[in-house]
């Protein structure tokens, strides 16, 4: 007799993997003949699959089309099969893999429509942030704002790309239909959850800068000495707007003080 | 409508939009939590980050009933996302009533346990899958969610009647029942009955449910309906459809 280890195995090579010559011996065939049965479980993998990424990327499911869609969703569960019984967890790495077949292509805008769909999914998931205490910044002696550290609301995130990725999100929802021009330049996507809602915000280069530079437990003047002002960023920056900008988006929670207050 | 079943898993996430939706719905209605993930029939070890989650959920929701699967979906780490089918042996009897005592000691209740629809049997299999399910529910103290279109569905593609099924399941063990529609496919020139939970349920599920009910008693009755929906009318009167064989039941009890 066969343990039951090995016939999972082997159900789970022919199903997943297409590997099916080892299970036939295993099935009766009594009524249904063994390849079949085989064919019916593959199917049931293809399709739980597809529909799952479909669920989760369905802006990149319109852009590439039903059948792509269906050949990308094959593809991924091979290569990056499902670890956990929760299907929701499913196609958390579909940005890498698309941007492993795009990045180089025509269509390198796709990994970065994915990534801010996946955004999009995941501040659903987490407890609406609190807005930053702008009172508490304002009653902050203006000589320590250098030292100020911010701290990402665990509800929001920022999308960066080169390309116009919020407008090519926007014309695939449900009933959209507009032209976008790919060649329109970079957009920078804040996505949070804000009012029991998924808002997406764009902010300007500088800002989406300056942010990614605080990410890295920078201080506020750490930060603004980071930022590359000879390149992408606004020779004409304007700290306060862009923190501002920050703080409405909801992007910012909080802030702590490199060192202690000298009284 | 007077109770609501949600899959578990889709409310892992405590603080997610949806888990703030189902908790204001639990404050007026029951509820009960149907998993589809712990992959009680696998053969490795008991995934204990799942259950861990599934506890959690338990504590915060207080559902009326709590129910899992007769099945297995995960081999060497990996999940298959599906609910497959056991081969009916002792060595898996012995395993997944275990597991399944396992799971109820964690979470300090009883669970009930749904048989599955299969579209593959074992050659090993020497146990017929109705005396294995009764056999899990004695041996582990599980109830069971009995789904009467899962049993059409593997009769039909497995050859034996769904009545014999029915007939050999202890009527007190039973805690909840399951309708559903399903498809059939063609692979090849075989029809095969699949669990698609995306039709209404067939002619001979709702004779199956009434031969049911009238053997085993009225009980918490699901119409699945997932993909493809239908107007809400269609669904309502679907519902409508259970409830007045239950209510018929429930008055010859009486």
């Amino acid at each position: 007799m066969t343990s039951l280890r090995s016939i999972q195995d082997r159900c789970y090579r022919a199903f997943l993997l297409g590997d099916a010559e080892p299970l036939v011996p295993e099935l009766t065939s009594r009524e249904i003949p063994a390849p079949i049965s085989i064919q019916v479980y593959q199917n049931n993998a293809r399709e739980t699959y597809r529909k799952a990424l479909g669920a989760s990327y369905p802006v990149v499911e319109r852009l590439v089309g039903e059948n792509c869609f269906r050949g990308l969703a094959q593809k991924y569960m091979r290569e990056y099969p499902s670890t956990s019984g929760d299907l929701r967890e499913f196609g958390a790495t579909m940005p890498a893999f698309l941007l492993e077949l795009y990045g180089d292509s025509e269509f390198a805008y796709l990994p970065d429509v994915a990534r801010l769909e996946r955004a999009v999914e995941e501040v659903q998931l987490n407890r609406e942030g609190e807005p930053l205490d702008q009172g508490a910044l304002r009653r902050l002696d203006p000589e320590r704002y250098a030292d100020v550290r911010f701290q990402r609301s665990a509800s929001a995130r920022l999308i960066c790309s080169p390309y116009p990725i919020l407008a090519i999100w926007n014309t695939n929802q449900p009933g959209q239909e507009t032209e976008v021009d790919l060649s329109s330049g970079a957009e920078h996507v804040v996505v949070r959850r804000h009012a029991g809602n998924v808002e997406l915000n764009l902010i300007d280069a500088s800002s989406a800068s300056l942010a990614t530079h605080l990410d890295d437990a920078k201080t506020l003047a750490e930060a603004v000495a980071a930022l590359d002002f000879g390149s992408a960023d606004d020779p004409n920056f304007d700290l306060a707007a862009a923190l501002q900008r920050l703080t409405s988006t909801g992007l910012l929670s909080g802030f702590t003080l490199a060192r202690p207050t000298h009284q | 409508m007077a109770w609501l079943e949600a899959h578990s898993e889709n409310f892992f996430a405590a603080d997610s939009i949806a888990s703030g939706a189902l908790e204001k719905i639990r404050e007026s209605y029951p509820l009960s939590l149907h998993g589809v993930g712990l992959s009680l029939g696998s053969a490795g070890s008991l995934d204990h980050e799942h259950l861990a989650k599934l506890g959690q959920l338990v504590e915060r929701l207080e559902p009326g009933l709590v129910s899992e699967h007769l099945c297995w979906g995960a081999a060497g780490g990996y999940h298959l996302n599906d609910l497959l089918p056991l081969p009916y042996t002792e060595e898996a009897l012995e395993h997944v009533a275990e597991r399944i005592a396992q799971v109820q000691d964690f979470l300090g209740r009883q669970i009930l346990i749904e048989n599955v629809s299969s579209y593959m049997e074992f050659k090993d299999s020497t146990i017929p899958e109705w005396e294995f399910l009764t056999a899990v529910s004695a041996r582990s103290g599980c109830g069971i969610l009995l789904d009467i279109n899962n049993i059409y569905v593997s009769a039909k593609n497995h050859g034996f009647e769904a009545t014999d099924y029915i007939d050999a399941i202890p009527a007190d063990k039973v805690g909840e029942i399951h309708l559903a529609g399903h498809s059939v496919q063609v692979f090849e020139d075989q029809a095969v009955l699949v669990d698609t939970h995306d039709a209404p349920v067939c002619d001979e599920v709702w004779t199956l449910f009434e031969a049911a009910l009238r053997r085993i008693g009225p009980r918490p009755t699901l119409i699945e309906w997932d993909s493809e929906l239908p107007p809400l009318a269609v669904l309502l009167a679907e519902s409508r459809k259970a409830q007045n064989l239950l209510d018929e039941v429930h008055d010859l009890a009486a």
